[in-house]
């Protein structure tokens, strides 16, 4: 065919795509794009078929049969699960900003920029095979056309001298093309919607050409599809093709499913069509079935064209990767070839546009920024205006890109099939799936265990695909591949630690996934994640349910609040009922129906801030209200220092609780001492007084008496007895109170002195009782002994016992009515050894609200008889002190009405028996 | 008076469970991803990799070619007759939004 027309029609139609891209643009920035259907979304989805589906698949069905079938199963497979794993990609990348898959995987394992970096890395290798594929594509096909029948043009491409080859011109126009379409500015969201619509004109084209190739194939150069099968059984090698193979090729079948399966979400192209420019999550669902469909369709005459190829011209003539564009010139059907080349211009252009836009991106955002930003001298991050140089640098990565691929086109020739080339980029890519996948489901995926796995899976991929690669193409020595690196049979690339009989991509695969799998899980389990890693890992696995009340995405987009979004914040932290005044409040104040209001104006916003201010603190509420204007969410920096400052003012709070619980503690310590020491106090001034008053009063009594007995010389003789009997009563009186008070004193600052002697208790309390006899004798109350009859030895303090006795007895004579008062003092023995001493009356007993403070100072009862204390109230006070001293204790019992016994207890003896008259030991 | 309007999906969102059932679909599209393992994998694979003809065409192709159309056709009636509501649905596109 003419080389001009062909030339031509390319140029035009290349034009053609780049209007329906400028168009597609322009209605986008109306707000009326073109790209918000399922269909178009689909068919853009459907980028995936490039020159490999168009002319790949048939030279590979013409060599090995079914087998380039698994490429298409495994996409249908993964589309039956993209609501749950598409989707979920879309709405954690509209989430977060994500603008590429390397910012994907970056961010989600603690927006790690070496994760990023190493992703772009391997996507630039990896893809380099890819793009050589399509160069290829075309210009093996536009030398088929210019100079069909004579074929030995494009097998000796790879001789000529670069500027004479056609894949260059082809590498030049293609890269211009893409740097038009995709890097004529810089949108922050990165969505290119010009781009999409042209690349789904594109998919159209494509499968249009491929089935209208194929029903002329099938139907007018042959005579149908069972005329197609039947001759193709009777050719000997074709016959074979009619099955899958032997028990290897299972192997593989399996292998490629699978890989193709995970490829489609994670080569850089799909996740730019189907994550970053997704209008809609709703697309999610049709693209389901019909990019399956598509994928189908396009399918459906691969074997019938590849039959045909070979039962036309047979092996060896004409390359079968041309069988498509062949067979239509071999026919003089000039139209239908040129209907054909553009198909595959069509798929080969879709997809170097698509990919290399993808990897400037990513190039750009993951690599060379971050490195340039890190180079202080530049200044980089005070220039204001930083859009030019991004563009430059996209630019450039784009022409970096494609001519790669021009260089890995000449160094491979034509030794490597379309398909070959492809399965190899395949392979590369496939390492991001694990880190990918792993990162949306399992939160405990850690950063570490990314980067071990895709460094792992990167490392094997070269060793086995890549390296080899260049062997074959004379750069390493074949013995790299036949004997292994230095004659180490064991680490033969393609045949790794004796792992035979695989396709060179099983083979890699295998390896591969296994140590990236391996790596991911063990590393991850192995390792903790730091903060960010955590509140990432959150993010992305549970994006669902921490985007569930924002409305899903559309939210996200709007670039101001709407009233919706403020109330609910505010109602957040005010309460609903504060929330819902303020506004309708605002909304009379303005005269306004919020209702009717969509978005909120900045008054309303400044009101929420100030609102807010009151209850989180301004800066906080600043950045609540401008994110919520901005429709994201709050960003994790953001989050961090607002958790940093409430967590300070917690851990101050709790300080300011401890202390002041502390200081309860103290105060309440304080006034309990305080009220102690009042009471001493008032006990202190009660004692003085009472003192006083005891003291006073018989010393009155005897002043008065003494007067009266020296004024009156001649009184009556037996007056003036009774008088002086009266001075020696309250002079005794004063006495003893002077003694108790001075007893007591002695007994609490210890300076009184014991005589501890053996002595007979039985004696010691009938002595006691004979002291007190008179007492009972006058107010006739009975006195009752009940002693045992033998001697009872004690050592004891003689005096101080009787006293206690003497105590004990005179205030229970005091305490009984008289004449039928009844007093018994009574001794037993104790079982434990020692003795019980008691005092019992039939009294009117004690209250039972008294008997606590009994043995204290100055308690007295009120005598139910007189209602006059008698006494100093020290008695018992003095008793205990003695008590005590010796060695045991002293109680009360008593009920009121029914009596009141005394009783203390002295230990036994210790030791054996003691000798009689010891010598007394002053204590 | 103005009245602050609470949207429907807020309300709506109070009434519904914190954990959402799981929805129809979900379940579905594994039951058919794992049908489409079964028919494209071995031993299945296997057996229809044998001798014959369908209409003229090998057994093979009619057998995968057809399993493949079945397959695609099962997860339109999935996504047409599952309820695939789940927490965190959009409202309606609102094209003058488009960024």
């Amino acid at each position: 065919m003419n080389i001009g027309l062909v030339i031509g029609v390319s140029l035009g139609y290349l034009l053609i795509l780049f209007g329906i891209a400028y168009w597609g643009d322009k209605r986008s920035d109306q707000g009326r794009s073109v790209i918000n259907s399922p269909y178009v979304y689909a068919l853009s989805i459907a980028v995936y078929c490039t020159s490999w589906t168009f002319y790949g698949s048939v030279g590979l069905a013409a060599e090995s049969g079914i087998h380039y079938l698994p490429i298409y199963l495994g996409p249908t497979l993964m589309a039956a699960l993209f609501w749950i794993v598409l989707r979920k990609m879309v709405r954690i990348s509209k989430v977060n900003r994500i603008t590429s898959i390397a910012d994907f995987v970056a961010s989600r394992y603690g927006k790690s920029q070496m994760l990023g970096g190493l992703v772009t890395i391997i996507a630039l290798v990896g893809l380099v095979p890819y793009i050589a594929l399509q160069l290829r594509a075309v210009s093996d096909t536009f030398n088929v056309m210019v100079s069909y029948p004579d074929t030995s043009a494009s097998q000796l491409a790879h001789t000529v001298p670069f500027y004479a080859d056609t894949a260059f011109y082809v590498a030049l126009i293609l890269a211009v093309f893409a740097i038009l379409f995709g890097t004529r500015h810089i949108d922050a969201s990165e969505h290119h919607s010009g781009m999409v619509a042209a690349i789904a004109f594109e998919s159209v084209v494509k499968l249009v050409a491929f089935i209208l190739a194929g029903l002329v194939v099938t139907f007018v150069i042959f005579g149908g599809v069972g005329d197609l099968f039947s001759q193709a059984a009777a050719h000997p090698q074709l016959a074979e093709l009619f099955h899958v193979g032997e028990l290897s090729d299972y192997g593989n079948w399996i292998a490629f499913t699978l890989l193709a399966m995970v490829v489609v979400l994670v080569l850089p192209r799909q996740f730019q069509v189907a994550v970053v420019e997704n209008v809609d999550e709703s697309h999610v669902r049709k693209a389901a079935w019909l990019f399956p469909l598509y994928l189908f369709l396009i399918n459906l005459f691969v074997l019938p064209i590849a039959f045909a190829g070979v039962l036309m011209f047979g092996y060896g003539e004409v390359n079968p990767d041309n069988f498509v564009l062949a067979l239509p010139l071999s026919q003089e059907m000039q139209l239908l070839a040129l209907i054909v080349f553009l198909g595959g211009l069509s798929a080969a252009t879709a997809m170097i546009i698509v990919e290399t836009v993808a990897l400037a991106t990513m190039l750009c955002n993951d690599l060379v920024m971050p490195a340039l930003l890190r180079i202080r001298w530049l200044g980089l991050e005070r220039r204001r205006d930083l859009t030019r140089l991004l563009l430059y640098i996209r630019r450039g990565a784009i022409l970096i890109g494609i001519l790669l691929g021009y260089a890995y086109v000449r160094v491979t020739g034509d030794m490597v099939g379309l398909v070959s080339m492809g399965l190899v980029s395949f392979c590369a890519v496939a390492q991001f799936a694990p880190a990918l996948i792993g990162g949306i489901f399992w939160k405990g995926a850690t950063r570490k265990g990314a980067l071990a796995g895709l460094s792992a899976g990167f490392v094997v991929w070269l060793y086995t695909l890549l390296l080899p690669s260049f062997a074959q193409a004379g750069w390493l020595p074949a013995t790299f591949i036949t004997h292994g690196p230095w004659g180490i049979e064991l680490l033969k690339p393609y045949e790794l630690f004796g792992l035979s009989g695989l396709h060179q991509i099983t083979h890699s695969l295998v390896w591969s996934m296994l140590v990236n799998l391996g790596a991911y899980v063990t590393v991850s389990l192995l390792t903790q994640q730091n903060t960010m890693e955590r509140i990432q890992a959150n993010l992305f696995v549970d994006v669902f349910r921490l985007s569930a009340e924002r409305y899903g995405i559309s939210r996200f987009w709007r670039g101001t609040a709407t009233v919706d979004d403020l109330f609910d914040l505010l109602k957040r932290f005010v309460g609903e009922a504060r929330a819902r005044a303020a506004f309708e409040r605002y909304a009379r104040g303005r005269g306004l129906d919020l209702t009717q209001m969509r978005e909120a104006d900045s008054d309303l916003i400044q009101l929420c801030e100030r609102m807010l201010a009151g209850s989180i603190g301004a800066a906080s509420a600043r950045v609540m209200v401008s994110n919520v204007a901005k429709g994201d969410v709050v960003s994790l920096e953001e989050v961090m220092e607002i958790l940093d400052e409430a967590s300070q003012v917690i851990a101050y709070s709790q300080q300011l609780e401890t202390k002041s619980r502390e200081l309860e503690t103290a105060t309440r310590e304080l006034r309990a001492a305080n009220e102690q020491l009042k009471q001493l106090d008032r006990m202190k001034d009660d004692f003085i007084s009472t003192v006083t008053h005891e003291l006073r009063t018989p010393l009155t009594s005897i002043r008065s008496f003494t007067e009266i007995l020296y004024d009156n010389r001649d009184l009556d003789p037996d007056k003036r007895q009774e008088f002086l009997g009266i001075i020696i009563s309250e002079s005794e009186r004063l006495t003893r109170l002077i003694n108790q008070v001075l007893d007591l004193a002695k007994l609490e600052s210890g300076a009184m002195r014991w005589y501890i002697r053996r002595y007979d208790l039985v004696e010691v309390l009938s002595d006691a009782a004979t002291a007190t006899s008179q007492l009972f004798k006058t107010k006739a109350v009975d006195l009752h002994l009940d002693l045992p009859d033998h001697p009872v030895p004690m050592d004891t303090d003689r005096d101080r016992l009787m006293q206690v006795i003497i105590n004990l007895l005179s205030n229970a004579v005091k305490f009984t009515p008289a004449h039928t008062g009844r007093v018994t003092l009574r001794l037993t023995l104790l079982e434990e050894g020692g003795v019980k001493v008691e005092v019992e009356d039939n009294g009117p007993g004690i209250p039972t609200e008294d008997l606590p403070t009994l043995f204290e100072k100055f308690r007295q009862v009120g005598d139910a008889l007189t209602e006059k204390p008698e006494g100093t109230g020290l008695g018992l006070a003095i008793c205990k002190n003695i008590i005590q001293h010796l060695g045991g204790r002293i109680w009360v019992d008593s009920q009121q009405g029914a009596g009141t016994t005394f009783a203390f207890n002295l230990p036994p003896l210790d030791g054996s028996a003691k000798e009689d008259g010891k010598p007394a030991k002053p204590e | 008076m103005a009245r602050v309007p609470l949207s429907e999906k807020t309300a709506a969102g109070k009434r519904n469970l914190r954990m959402a059932p799981p929805s129809g679909a979900r379940e579905r599209y594994v039951a058919a991803f794992m049908l489409g393992l079964a028919l494209f994998f071995p031993p299945l694979l296997v057996v229809f990799d044998a001798d014959g003809f369908v209409l003229g065409i090998p057994l093979l192709f009619v057998y995968l070619y057809g399993a493949w159309l079945a397959l695609i056709i099962l997860v339109v009636l999935i996504v047409a007759r599952s309820s695939h509501e789940e927490p965190g649905d959009h409202r309606p596109y609102d094209p003058g939004r488009e960024p």
